[in-house]
């Protein structure tokens, strides 16, 4: 056993082995002769340390002077059928003999036994899940009654009342009953977190960057005036009088269109990259950039419109016609 | 000579002793038998001894809770307790008398004498 065990948890691990390896005596007798034993051992280790010795060396001293009879006398009724309780005792007698032989499973052991804490806490919570499931109503609304149930496992937990057997049994009971309710207590994790979820963790919507049509980003604009000729360049702006872009971040000196090109921004701006400015210029491919990431002026071309023209509007035709 | 094969002899009049002004729990017992000079006697031997004191009606017993910690289960010495400790207490002293005078290897002939007057 490792110096890092604490000594309750040490206690603990002893007391549990010795009473595995007198698990052949009546339950009730067992729970008398080894009652108060976690009491006597943890003041001989406040006494004279943490070196308990062999609990199997123990259990046999014990046992003796008890008066019962050695382990190795006992004789089964039941000819060659598999008894189950010998087979069980067998079980507890080989789980001493490791705890005794194998530090490391000791000291899991050990762990483990430091986590029953959290077995008293879920067995309250189980036997309240499970009444409320019994009775209908919501678990979580009565919350309270968990508490207690949980208040009252923990005690119990903790020895208070333990020396009594129907205290004992009902903790079986309750531990049988925690277990079956599980599943009910998953559930009820589930609805609990799903609650919480609607207020804590709204998923953050997507929005895409750029100017957008429908989902689908809009490359380019083209502007065509009231006589339906195409306007070679139009600043455009928003609402607030913001330059309108096409792009998520107006600072790039170029931007990649659905169709792989490339689009780039008006240098005729001052003061700022002229993405608003449009239509905007095409660059016909990645490889339009030398080396050094720069633009290749040459290579930008003009954007070719859609189409050469569009209808002039009705209310531009009858204004001019008659000038003509 | 090993006194622990000595001691399993002597046992329960040992324990009843230890109790008989005053209950005790487990290791509470244990001490009083170390402090008496019984230092070799084990802890599971006297606990063992306990229960069977109690189980043969020589023993009352009754649980105390402790604060924070585990529970402690004292024993107190009843009526069949000390009739049962004053006969033992007379088996010892006349057996004590009998190895005494054996042992005496100087006046064998008189101590056989006082062992027949016992």
């Amino acid at each position: 056993m490792t110096a890092t065990v604490l000594p309750g948890t040490e206690v603990a691990v002893f007391a549990a082995a010795v009473r595995s390896a007198l698990s052949d005596l009546p339950p009730d007798e067992l729970d008398e002769l080894t009652d108060g034993l976690e009491a006597d051992l943890t003041e001989r280790v406040d006494e004279s340390g943490l070196d308990l010795g062999d609990p199997a060396a123990y259990a046999e001293e014990l046992r003796a002077a008890a008066g019962y009879p050695p382990r190795s006398a006992r004789t089964h009724i039941g000819g060659t059928l598999p008894n189950l309780r010998t087979l069980g005792d067998n079980v507890r007698r080989n789980w001493a003999q490791l705890l005794v032989e194998r530090p490391l499973v000791a000291s899991i052991a050990a762990f483990v036994l430091t986590l029953r804490p959290l077995w008293w806490v879920f067995r309250g919570v189980g036997v309240h899940a499970a009444l409320a499931a019994f009775f209908g109503v919501n678990a979580l609304t009565w919350w309270p009654i968990a508490l207690a149930f949980v208040v009252l496992s923990v005690q119990v937990g903790r020895g208070w009342m333990l020396h009594r057997a129907w205290v004992r049994w009902a903790m079986r009971v309750a531990s049988v009953v925690a277990l079956l309710a599980a599943p009910v207590l998953l559930n009820l994790t589930i609805i609990a977190a799903n609650n919480s979820n609607y207020e804590m963790y709204e998923p953050e919507a997507y929005y895409p960057q750029g100017l957008t049509r429908d989902g689908m980003q809009i490359d380019n604009i083209f502007a065509y005036d009231a006589a339906g000729e195409p306007i070679d360049q139009v600043q455009l702006f928003d609402q607030d009088g913001n330059p309108l872009n096409l792009v998520g971040d107006i600072s790039a000196e170029f931007w990649g269109a659905q169709d792989g090109s490339m689009v780039v921004p008006s240098g005729d701006v001052p003061g700022r990259v002229g993405w608003n400015v449009f239509p905007l210029a095409h660059a016909n491919s990645w490889s339009d950039y030398e080396d050094d990431g720069a633009l290749d002026e040459s290579e930008v071309s003009e954007t070719r419109f859609p189409t050469p023209s569009v209808k002039p509007l009705a209310g531009y035709v009858a204004e001019v016609e008659p000038a003509n | 000579m090993d006194t622990t094969q000595l001691l399993k002899g002597v046992l329960d009049v040992a324990v009843l002793a230890a109790v008989q002004h005053e209950d005790g729990y487990g290791y509470d017992i244990v001490r009083r038998l170390r402090a008496a000079g019984l230092a070799e006697i084990g802890d599971a031997s006297v606990y063992g001894t306990l229960r069977r004191l109690y189980s043969a009606g020589a023993l009352t017993s009754y649980v105390v809770p402790s604060d924070g910690g585990p529970h402690r289960k004292y024993y107190g010495i009843n009526d069949q307790g000390r009739t049962m400790l004053s006969e033992q207490r007379a088996n010892w002293a006349e057996f004590a008398l009998t190895m005494s005078a054996l042992l005496d290897s100087r006046r064998p002939r008189a101590v056989r004498t006082i062992g027949e007057k016992a």
